[in-house]
């Protein structure tokens, strides 16, 4: 539409309040509506509510525009658009606390990790994940990384049970693992391993814990304690091996 | 074809969040297991805690195969054993190379389908 | 928490999702509110994704640079690539649509307390900067 075709439907609208030149100036103008609800697409919301929304921006901005300022009515619309649409995302995805949000999403994910990983074999990916859930690849590595914070992240940090106070099976494993005799093989493969693999060697094998509460116990997710305990069979493996050959 | 994706933050505990996040949209992008992601942000925080600062750098270079990982400048204490037990478990190989002004870089790399 | 990070990523559609992470990441450390982290990610996503289109010819990819700079109160973000240069403001073309670079400068200057857009570093390319109060 020419420029001075959309000034004359201005005119007429707002001079002169004719309704039908304000809908004609709407219909225009979808196509700018339409090109920034696109840019929202993908993100939980229908791309056809994102378009209503923003044709109410539309609307409103038209009914603001001062022919005075001499500013083109696209340029003018963008903000109304744009901040009905984000208006529309605060009220339907802001709504619940973000932080209940993200720790309802962590548990769904946790649930939906184990059985895709039970039927695939092996981890899912964060697009299998978000397949699988229903929300954004971007929802689910925030909702992940948030679960992590629960557990303690840096590897090297006294774990908690270091401190003699705390009611656990400290003085148990350390019993078990004291019963290996000194010069047992697999107690030279324990050797190699750092204390927190060593740990969950020990409660694997010599408490007879599953995985799921060795994590509990020690504040990982069970993938987290099924793979650490893997590598440390296999470092221990590598260290018997080289025993055995040697011996 | 090779692709890098670089992050620099201070060094100082409360920023190896970013460098996990931002790590785990390449590996989301690569399609790695989430294990996988597990294990690269892990060793990558390791590695962050031995920063000379006071900044540190995280070069992440993607291919078909995998993700190799570098991070420095860091501290003579890199080097220590203990540490190394650690991200010899989580990566696939692990190495400790001068950089150009005689700092140290560590550099981890995980294959695509590495668990071993 | 103040503090600068750097994320520098190629100039390709797919990296997008680690602008907005890092963004997210570094406004949840000044402690925004999730509404303005929510408006710093729409924003880090115009700019970048109009150096994705924009800077590079197709046939010879580059890199965009997200500086994030957060301060007392105030979160900054510049995104910098080194091609070749936009014209600057926004250009409605009179049909309802606005060039696509222009309408990205709309959003963001739509968002954020301050823009300015300007030549990269040594003069080449361009740095779009903008920044929220937290």
């Amino acid at each position: 539409m020419a420029s001075g075709d959309q000034r004359a439907l201005l005119v007429a609208y707002l001079e002169n309040g004719d309704v039908r030149a304000r809908d004609r100036l709407v219909e225009e103008m979808m196509p700018l509506v339409r090109s920034l609800a696109n840019r929202y697409a993908g993100r939980g919301e229908p791309t056809e509510d994102l378009v209503q929304v923003g044709a109410i921006g539309l609307v409103k901005a038209i009914d603001r525009f001062e022919l005075e300022k001499g500013v083109e009515l696209s340029t003018y619309a963008v903000p109304t658009i744009v901040g009905e649409i984000r208006r529309h995302f605060r009220d339907r995805t802001w709504g619940v606390h973000v932080p209940r949000r993200l720790k309802e999403l962590s548990m769904r994910l946790s649930r939906t990790r184990d059985d895709l990983s039970a039927e695939l074999g092996r981890s899912p990916t964060v697009a299998e994940l978000a397949e699988a859930v229903g929300v954004d690849e971007e929802e689910v590595i925030d909702a992940l990384q948030a679960s992590k914070a629960y557990a303690p992240r840096s590897l090297d940090q006294p774990h908690d049970d270091d401190e003699p106070a705390r009611p656990t099976g400290l003085a148990d494993e350390e019993r078990g693992y004291a019963a290996l005799e000194r010069g047992s093989v697999v107690r030279q493969g324990l050797d190699t391993l750092d204390e927190r693999e060593r740990r969950i060697v020990v409660l694997r094998f010599l408490r007879g814990m599953s995985q799921s509460e060795i994590a509990a116990e020690i504040g990982i997710s069970q993938m987290h304690v099924s793979r650490l305990l893997r590598k440390s069979l296999e470092t221990m493996r590598g260290r018997l091996d080289e025993t055995e050959v040697t011996a | 074809m090779t692709e890098v994706v670089s992050i620099t933050v201070p060094a100082a505990p409360g920023w190896s969040g970013v460098v996990e996040l931002v790590l785990a949209g390449l590996g989301a992008r690569l399609d790695l297991p989430y294990d996988r992601i597990d294990e690269l942000q892990l060793a990558t925080t390791a590695v962050l805690e031995d920063a000379v600062g006071p900044d540190v750098r995280v070069d992440a270079t993607a291919s078909a195969d995998g993700v190799d990982i570098r991070v420095g400048p860091l501290t003579a204490g890199a080097g220590d054993p203990g540490r190394r037990r650690v991200l010899d478990a989580l990566a696939d190989t692990v190495a400790l190379e001068p950089g150009r002004d005689g700092e140290m870089w560590a550099v981890l790399t995980f294959a695509r389908d590495g668990a071993r | 928490m103040n503090g600068r990070v750097v994320l520098e990523v190629p100039a390709k559609p797919e990296y997008l999702l680690l602008a907005r992470l890092a963004a997210t990441s570094v406004g949840r450390s000044v402690g925004a509110s999730e509404e303005t982290i929510a408006d710093l990610k729409l924003a880090v996503t115009e700019a970048v994704a109009n150096a994705v289109k924009h800077a590079y010819p197709a046939d010879s990819p580059g890199r965009v640079t997200v500086e994030l700079s957060a301060t007392a109160g105030r979160l900054e973000i510049a995104v910098s690539d080194e091609g070749r240069g936009i014209d600057d403001a926004d250009l409605p073309t009179g049909r309802g649509e606005l060039a696509e670079s222009g309408m990205g400068l709309s959003i963001i200057r739509a968002i954020a307390d301050e823009v300015d857009v300007g030549a990269g570093l040594g003069g080449r390319g361009t740095r779009v900067r903008f920044a929220c109060a937290v």
